[in-house]
């Protein structure tokens, strides 16, 4: 068993976090011609789905990515992500509304949700960061003990 | 008159003897309805009750969510119950085996590991873990655990076929066959690395966590076969208590009777160890305390002692899973536990005499 | 019957809930493609975020689809695992228990997730400083004294179990198990087995969706082992350095088969008692001495020398154990001795998953002017930062070998 110095050093020890990349996703909106350009620049997000919502008083043109990964639905248009790092569609609409669009994601491997211009993820998901955890049982097994004089991991 | 006082003696008796059995038929219900709401897994005596019934009746009871979420149905009938039923059957076996050995014997402190029967499982076993050899593939240290416990047994028969059926001879032939085997896995403990040596001293220590349904059923069979041979048997064995030369002139046949009893008696330990490992104490205590309360009269005290063990073990096996929390203390430890102060006991006892 | 029953019912309840095709799979030829997982990621997002009233794949079948398509090609996954036992998953494993602490640790070195585990062996429980972020998970118990209770409540979707160590004990755990709960897959890995090892890490990455840190903690490995390898395999037999290995049992050696044996030869040593065919053989104390080896080699952890490791920073029940060695009798005559050639070293670094690095340390004191540029320490340093997540500084912190 280990001798109780054990427990002094349980307090130097911390964990680092597994390693959850955080994803985000960037968005550039360009005016051009009469209407918008916009840019949804993708980091760390190989498997996702974003839903982008159109300021009032725009209109959706088009997008680059493959029909059957974009579902317009009013003024909501969805994105099924995979694989891809950069969506770029066009809107027609005034200029000034480019600062009104909205727009969340979900990254589907990790579990993590955020929203696009935001940076990091408001919602870590499951598979992130997790604090250091209170030393559990002990020897609470008394009779048990009897065998755990033989430490399992010898003999190999 | 001497006839009616017998008589009333007599009726005193069998009402004492027909309350004590019902009396543990009582607690060995109130025990079964306990033990069955124990365990680590946090179920409500409400739901541990609920998944009885909905594993009897399928389909019929509605599971709350709670229970779907916590498999409630699956821990009790998977794990929980038959290991109770196991302990009530195993109990019962080991105390008749005992109760049997002690009329062969006569002698109130032999019982089925006097001759060498467990220590004989634990080579078996021992072979089985540490070598990885047996006899029957996928259960070897079953299959080597009983063999050898029969093999023990064997042993015993033969040996006293050649130097007479005594109960003195028995003994030490017992206790010859209990040194050999004990030499035997010891050096096998002296070979195995330090798991597998860990396997065989848990094997020793007799716990019932290795119990299933297909095992339970198997054992169940087997007492239910012998106990009625032996109940219908069971004069010849009060006559064997006497003494031989009593035991013949009241025309049992000796020699015959004694490999009977002491091949039924085998049969039912080595059924059972084969199982669970070595629980000892139950075939030496639960046929003592009978006799003292009933009296020697096989005819009921086979019975009673039975339950008697089944009591014992059950009550063990309860203790053993709720003493240390998150732990289950092999049963067969509880058991050693428990014959201290039973020893203490007849040890203050003898002042007496 | 009724408990044959029961099973049905249960395992129909199960199945219902987990498909047992890919799920998101809408044609049903159990291969998730590209257009059918972007059907069912949009699907998702309408119905809870555009106000759509399509049928969406519940949250958790979606990850699982996203999971299979990213690391199983949209494919159900089937793999082997160590006892040749073959297993085919259409779902990832989310909730995973481990009675095997070795693969644990494996596992953390491919970069699982510690919330994917949800019951531990009590090993683990009773080493906060190795493992503290486990310290809150179930206990299940041991090997030889399982708590199914444990195991069946916390629902676990797969058990990890050893497969060459205690094989009826695990054989136990399987069988009762799988007849408290039908849905549970088993599989059986060692993580110990330097003969295993790379296989077995390579099939955890592939199981837990983690191929590409399995490729870059197995480099890492072969770097390690490689290095020793390709010197020592260059060593011809009468060059070797003979070895006498003593576990923390006085005069406990290693014999054929065994796995400090097999380490002993990795590092390119001739173990005196090598012929031995018992496995642990106690040795008479003279043979040693006949057999005058060059390097004696003492492995403390267990027993009566259980102290050191990652819980124990004072080196000098290190130091006695090298002088008590030193000091048996006639002993000083045995050339090791004399050289000051007598190494301890302790069981965690030398059994289980972190082998390599102590083979690496016995390399290095086999034939130290061959090995002037391997670090054993630099190695360990950067398993336990770079693949076990722990901030655990080696200068400061743990007593693994005695001298340096």
């Amino acid at each position: 068993m280990l001798p109780k110095r054990a427990v002094l050093l349980c307090i130097l020890v911390f964990v680092l976090a597994a390693p959850a990349a955080a994803g985000s996703i960037e968005r550039i909106v360009t005016p051009s011609g009469n209407g918008l350009d916009i840019t949804l620049t993708l980091t760390d997000i190989p498997v996702g789905g974003i839903v982008e919502t159109l300021p009032d008083g725009c209109t959706w043109t088009e997008a680059d990515h493959p029909e059957n990964r974009t579902r317009v639905s009013g003024q909501q248009v969805a994105f099924a992500v995979i694989g891809e790092e950069t969506i770029r569609y066009r809107v027609q609409g005034p200029p000034d509304v480019a600062e009104a669009f909205a727009g969340t994601w979900e990254d589907l491997l990790t579990g993590e949700s955020g929203t696009v211009g935001a940076g990091e993820p408001r919602n870590p998901g499951p598979g992130a960061a997790t604090a250091p955890g209170t030393p559990g049982f002990g020897c609470a097994a008394a009779i048990v003990a009897l065998a755990a004089a033989y430490r399992w991991r010898c003999g190999r | 008159m001497m006839t009616d006082f017998g008589r009333e003696e007599y009726a005193r008796l069998a009402e004492k003897r027909a309350l004590f059995i019902t009396g543990l038929i009582l607690v060995l219900a109130a025990l079964t309805g306990i033990a069955v709401t124990i365990g680590s897994a946090g179920l409500s005596v409400a739901d541990s009750y609920i998944a009885i019934l909905a594993g009897l009746f399928p389909g019929a009871v509605d599971l709350p969510d709670r229970m779907v979420e916590s498999n409630a149905v699956g821990i009790v009938w998977g794990w929980r119950l038959h290991r109770v039923l196991f302990a009530i059957v195993a109990g019962f076996g080991l105390a008749i085996a005992g109760t049997v050995m002690q009329g062969v014997l006569r002698n109130p402190l032999a019982s089925p590991f006097t001759l060498g029967i467990a220590s004989a499982a634990s080579c078996g076993a021992s072979v089985a873990i540490i070598l990885g050899a047996g006899f029957l593939s996928g259960y070897l240290v079953i299959g080597n655990a009983f063999l050898f416990a029969m093999l023990a047994a064997g042993a015993i028969y033969g040996m006293a076929r050649l130097k007479g059926m005594g109960s003195e001879t028995m003994i030490l032939a017992g206790i010859a066959l209990m040194y050999l085997f004990s030499a035997v896995t010891s050096f096998l403990q002296y070979l195995g690395t330090s798991e597998k040596v860990q396997e065989v001293v848990f094997w020793m220590f007799g716990s019932l966590d290795k119990s299933s349904w297909p095992k339970l059923g198997l054992v169940t069979v087997v007492v239910v076969a012998v106990v009625p041979l032996l109940l219908w048997r069971a004069w010849d064995l009060n006559a064997l208590a006497e003494g031989d030369e009593t035991a013949k002139s009241l025309g049992v046949p000796v020699e015959r009777s004694m490999a009977g009893f002491m091949l039924a008696a085998s049969l039912v330990t080595a059924v059972i160890i084969c199982f669970t490992g070595t629980i000892g104490f139950i075939g030496l205590v639960a046929p003592h305390i009978t006799r003292m309360v009933i009296g020697a009269d096989h005819r009921t005290l086979i019975p009673a002692s039975g339950l008697v063990g089944a009591v014992i073990l059950l009550g063990a096996d309860c203790l053993a899973r709720t003493v240390i929390p998150g732990a289950i203390i092999p049963v067969g430890i509880m058991t050693a536990f428990l014959g201290i102060p039973f020893f203490v006991y007849l040890f203050m006892r003898r002042r007496d005499a | 019957m009724t408990r044959r029953l029961l099973l049905l019912a249960c395992s129909l309840c199960l199945l219902a809930g987990m498909a047992q095709g890919v799920p998101c799979d809408r044609d049903g030829d159990d291969t998730l493609t590209a257009p059918e997982l972007a059907t069912a990621i949009l699907d998702s997002l309408d119905a809870r975020f555009m106000g759509g009233t399509v049928e969406a794949p519940s949250p958790v079948d979606l990850r699982d689809a996203a999971f299979i398509y990213e690391h199983w090609d949209g494919r159900t996954l089937t793999i082997t695992d160590s006892s040749g036992r073959t297993t085919t998953l259409s779902r990832p494993l989310r909730r995973i228990a481990l009675f095997n602490s070795d693969t644990l640790e494996m596992m953390r070195s491919l970069g699982l997730e510690p919330d994917r585990v949800v019951g531990v062996s009590k090993y683990v429980l009773e080493d906060p400083v190795f493992y503290p972020e486990y310290q809150g998970t179930a206990n299940l118990g041991s090997t030889w004294a399982p708590d199914y209770e444990q195991a069946a409540s916390i629902r676990p979707d797969a058990v990890f179990l050893y497969a060459t160590l205690s094989e009826s004990s695990c054989a136990d755990i399987e069988k009762t198990l799988r007849s408290i709960d039908p849905g549970i897959r088993f599989f059986r890995f060692d993580s110990y087995r330097p003969a295993t090892y790379a296989e077995e890490a390579r099939t955890l990455g592939l199981l837990l969706g983690k191929e590409e840190e399995a490729r870059r903690f197995l480099s890492f490995h072969r770097n390690v082992t490689g290095t020793v390898a390709g010197v020592v395999d260059a060593i011809p037999a009468e060059d070797r350095v003979s070895v006498y290995l003593e576990s923390w049992h006085d005069y406990k050696s290693a014999g054929k088969g065994s796995g400090y044996d097999e380490k002993i030869e990795l590092a390119g040593g001739r173990n005196i008692f090598g012929e031995n065919p018992v496995e642990y053989p106690v040795v008479d104390p003279e043979a040693v001495i006949s057999r005058n080896p060059d390097v004696i080699v003492k492995i403390v952890g267990a027993g009566e020398l259980a102290f050191g490791g990652y819980g124990d920073d004072d080196r000098s029940s290190f130091e006695t154990v090298c002088r008590t060695i030193g000091n048996r009798p006639v002993w000083d005559r045995i050339t090791a001795v004399r050289d000051g050639r007598v190494h301890i070293i302790h069981s965690d670094v030398i059994g289980g998953p972190e082998y390599f690095i102590g083979t690496a340390y016995l390399a290095k004191w086999f034939y130290p002017d061959l090995f002037t540029d391997l670090d054993p320490r630099a190695v360990h340093q950067q398993y336990l930062e770079e693949f076990q997540h722990l901030d655990y500084d080696l200068d400061e912190h743990g007593t693994f070998v005695y001298p340096a």
